[in-house]
């Protein structure tokens, strides 16, 4: 399971609009900020894959313009034995 | 309310991603939930594995792994920040496919896997019966300035305590000889006065000879940045050499290789020539000495007459008026100057009067023993500082900064040992290079090599190929190297904070580390093998430690250097600190040294008492040129160096794959011109030849390095691409430093 | 594990970098926002931990990073720090 941090930032007089939108989604959790146009979003997602299609559900939204990825954990992934990636090399 | 560990972990990234983008979380317990979250066990300090910068990390350890690395905000060295190698450490530390994990021997010509207690009494066996045949100088050691405090001592006191030879070495030998011999020659004592806090009060930044941008990233931002909020900020980058490090200068000095002597000494011509000198403080605090005898300022300046602009300019094939320039720049009277060099200029055959030359800019000019003013060489290794040159595992050492050479040294460290004194040999043996020779003679019949790679970094190694085979040789590592390959025993070892030591940084800065996590297989700590030795040669006595070796050493090695100027704290204290930079006396560290109210051996004003009378010396030096140089047949001047993102002989970070990636092979960097006629281009294999040995590798045109016209380079890393076959091991007689950055090649498309 | 974090930041500025097809065109209200946006930072929100994300292009002809990178010219990624100098000693080339 990757846990992965990233900045959206969306058109400031949608943020209702947005919010709502993102608050819909599945695996997504939302951390709201105190600047208008700009909402933090944790995405958990079983792997790459998965956690880019989700990325791009969010930029495809009209309203956003742009994600911006700065935070992954991966320390999960050191006690797991990582065939699955090892196949994608 | 009761947080999971997967609440944890979101609520960090969340708070983590908000830091970096500078925003504030509505929900203000985020910003707790960040602070108190912990997806780590427990966080521990220590200094970076890698260069001499010595910047602070945080070590994140969960269940026994290092899980996470950041920048130590706390360490006044890097204030949190790290390079590419240093944020590739956590991931290091894991890559434990390829670790040597249990100790091996050679049988029929193959090594095989084998227990501690066989190996360790087949150490001790060969070195015994060598000793016992042929004497104590019959074995040696190869040590490393990546070796920890208490390594380099326990190697000292038994080699020359307990053994009663003199055949240790180190590779700093191949990195900082030159810089010491330097400092010794002008200044009485080792290691530079300054610090790095002068990074932010300098106005002008003179480097030479060396690529910080990619060799000591974190104190290159702090020149940029100093550059940025300063007033005025001027850098001046001089070298042969085009770099990423130009990015910033101001006035470049792309001068011939080896001619930097001539160039130092035409800036001292001009800086006396325009009356830029400060007289009271030449008189009052320097010497001047010629060929050994002492000369007059006016005969110092007769003797720099040779070296006008003008005939500078024709040996360095520099503008006159950029020589003037350079000059007058770092001699403004209104300004403070921080000179930086690295290998560009230690590994000639000119070494010492280089650094000399640059010492003299500085004494001529009274820049020095103050805010923002110093000659500061920078160190190569993370503890070339610390455990080479401090403890002293060179030929000719004793631990804090003695010489076997004097008496009352030798009796010194005799009553600290409690050996006999006559067991300390009062004459050095040999130098790195001798050394090497003499095992290609058979006068050595062990070797034990620790933390370093000789079979990849010695220059023109055709030469000591046969030797390394020959000897018995023991070689303690973390990764299969060139070296291993040549190995007769190959000793598993502890990497970094799989063990506990300390290492001492280019600017005195001494830094602890704690075993963070357990080293993998049956590696162990180098410190435990060396002891482990030498309980078998009979030697116990000396090595009585039990209950916590590291610091007993310490503690034992620390009582030796009280009272020399190179004053060491009490163990505790490093616990708790970024470390301290010595001499420590009552507590308190020393920032700058041989300057009242700072250094605490001094009383008033300006004292460099390393010298009988206090004074520091200005040596006049001519320039003689590098032992091999471009001629008809061999048109070309290679050098080689490294790349930011390969450490040393890369053995550790080829095994990143972000660093692998990013620069998996090593490249001769030629310039356009030399390439345009040859018909080379990017990509293109050609053969590297010079008198010794021959490499085909691929060129690279243009990229972060442009050598000058009839100038080649080859980052040393690669031991697909082995340069230093290539290289000549011609050395500085004083230092007897290689000359790595000079040889003569000819370019062939293969 | 390594492989797994590498591909990650890799998918992710890819998928940033479809933007720079998508959204290529300057008019394009999403681009003028992302261009009119003032990115102050302080010099601590650097994140100190965590690997540097590396770059997917090529650096050969691009030595200005801060060209793109301070306002996510084209979706580029925009830097957290810009302030702090010599971008490729941390961030390495793939």
């Amino acid at each position: 399971m990757l846990i992965a941090g990233a900045l959206v930032e969306y058109e400031e007089n949608l943020v209702k609009r947005v919010l709502n939108l993102l608050k819909n989604k599945e695996a997504l959790t939302l951390y709201e900020t105190e600047e208008t146009g700009k909402v933090v979003v944790v995405i958990e997602a079983q792997n790459t894959n998965i956690l880019e299609d989700k990325i791009k559900e969010i930029e495809d939204l009209d309203e956003v313009i742009g994600v911006f990825p700065s935070y992954i954990n991966y320390e999960e992934e050191v006690f797991k034995n990582n065939d699955e990636m090892s196949l994608l090399n | 309310m009761k947080l999971t560990r997967r609440s944890f972990l979101k609520a960090s990234a969340a708070a983590a991603v908000m830091t970096a983008a500078g925003v504030n979380p509505k929900e203000k317990s985020l910003l707790s939930v960040a602070k108190a979250s912990s997806e780590v066990d427990k966080w521990t300090k220590a200094p970076c594995r890698f260069c001499g910068t010595g910047c602070g990390v945080l070590v994140g350890v969960k269940d026994g792994k290092v899980v996470a690395v950041k920048g130590d905000k706390k360490n006044p060295v890097n204030k949190g920040f790290l390079c590419i190698k240093g944020y590739s450490l956590g991931k290091l530390m894991n890559a434990t496919e390829d670790r040597l994990k249990k100790p091996m021997i050679r049988k029929n010509g193959k090594m095989v896997e084998t227990d501690w207690e066989t190996a360790l009494d087949l150490v001790a066996k060969k070195y015994r019966e060598s000793i016992d045949t042929y004497g104590p100088d019959s074995v040696a050691v190869f040590s490393s300035g990546q070796s920890t405090v208490q390594e380099g001592y326990v190697l000292s006191k038994l080699m020359k305590g307990a053994i009663g030879t003199n055949n240790l070495e180190c590779n700093a030998r191949l990195c900082m000889a030159s810089a010491v011999v330097g400092y010794l020659s002008v200044y009485g004592k080792d290691e530079p006065m300054g610090a790095y806090a002068d990074f932010e009060e300098t106005d002008l930044f003179f480097i030479i000879g060396a690529n910080m941008a990619e060799c000591h990233p974190i104190l290159y931002s702090r020149v940029v940045q100093r550059k940025r909020k300063g007033s005025d900020v001027k850098v001046i980058v001089a070298d042969p050499r085009e770099t990423r490090t130009n990015k910033i200068s101001d006035l470049d000095l792309a001068f011939k290789p080896g001619t930097d002597t001539a160039l130092l000494n035409a800036m001292a011509y001009v800086i006396i020539e325009e009356d830029l000198i400060d007289e009271d403080f030449i008189n009052s605090h320097t010497n001047l000495k010629q060929d050994g005898r002492d000369i007059t300022l006016n005969e110092f300046k007769e003797f720099l007459a040779e070296y006008t602009p003008q005939k500078a300019a024709k040996i360095t094939g520099l503008d006159a008026d950029d020589i003037v320039k350079a000059a007058k720049m770092f001699a403004d009277p209104k300004r403070e100057s921080l000179s930086l060099w690295t290998m560009g200029v230690n590994q000639q055959i000119q070494g010492v009067p280089i650094n000399q030359a640059i010492h003299n800019l500085h004494l001529l000019t009274g820049k020095i023993c103050r805010p923002g003013s110093s000659p500061l060489s920078l160190t190569g290794q993370p503890s070339a500082c610390g455990t080479a040159r401090e403890v002293g595992t060179f030929t000719h050492k004793l631990p804090a900064h003695r010489v076997v050479m004097k008496k009352e040294h030798r009796e010194e460290m005799a009553k600290h040992w409690g050996v006999d004194v006559d067991k300390i040999p009062p004459k050095p043996s040999y130098h790195t290079m001798a050394m090497f020779e003499a095992i290609n003679k058979g006068d050595i019949n062990a070797l034990w090599v620790t933390t370093t790679n000789p079979a990849h970094s010695l220059p023109n190694f055709n030469k000591y190929r046969q030797g390394l085979e020959d000897v018995f040789l023991v070689v303690s590592d973390v990764y299969p190297t060139e070296t291993t390959k040549y190995a007769d025993v190959i000793l598993p070892s502890a990497m970094w904070v799989e063990k506990e030591g300390f290492f001492g940084n280019t600017e005195r800065r001494t830094q602890h580390f704690e075993k963070a996590v357990d080293a993998p297989g049956e590696a162990k700590p180098d410190l435990w093998q060396f002891l482990e030795v030498a309980r078998r040669l009979g030697y116990g006595e000396l090595f009585p430690y039990k209950d916590h070796p590291e610091k007993e050493i310490f503690e034992e090695y620390r009582k030796c250097t009280l009272g020399t100027g190179k004053d060491l704290a009490p163990y505790d204290a490093y616990r708790h600190t970024r470390g301290l930079t010595w001499p420590v006396v009552d507590g308190k560290e020393t920032t700058r040294r041989y300057v009242a109210n700072d250094d605490p051996y001094v009383k008033e004003g300006i004292e460099f008492y390393g010298k009988p009378d206090g004074k520091a010396v200005i040596y006049a030096r001519e320039y003689t040129g590098p032992a091999e140089s471009a001629d008809k047949k061999y048109p070309f001047i290679l050098s080689t160096g490294r790349v930011v993102e390969h450490w040393h002989t890369a053995t550790m970070t080829m095994q990143v794959p972000e660093l692998k990636q990013a620069v998996p092979e090593a490249y001769v960097e030629i310039h356009k011109d030399d390439a345009r006629r040859l018909g080379i281009k990017s990509g293109d294999m050609v053969k590297l030849i010079s008198r010794r040995g021959e490499l085909k590798i691929k060129a690279k045109v243009g990229g972060r390095g442009v050598p000058q016209p009839k100038m080649l380079f080859v980052p040393f890393f690669d031991s697909k691409h082995l340069i230093n076959l290539v290289t000549k091991d011609a050395f500085d007689p004083q230092s007897k430093e290689p000359e790595f950055k000079i040889c003569a090649v000819k370019v062939e498309k293969a | 594990m390594i492989n797994n974090k590498k591909l990650i930041i890799g998918l992710l500025v890819l998928v940033l970098g479809l933007l720079v097809l998508t959204g290529c065109n300057p008019d394009d209200p999403r681009v003028k926002k992302a261009l009119k946006k003032d990115f102050k930072v302080e010099a601590e929100a650097i994140p100190n931990e965590g690997y540097p994300p590396t770059v997917p292009h090529s650096i050969e002809d691009r030595q200005d990073c801060l060209a793109c990178h301070e306002k996510g010219v084209m979706g580029a990624t925009v830097t957290s720090h810009p302030e702090r100098p010599n971008c490729v000693s941390c961030h390495v080339t793939e």
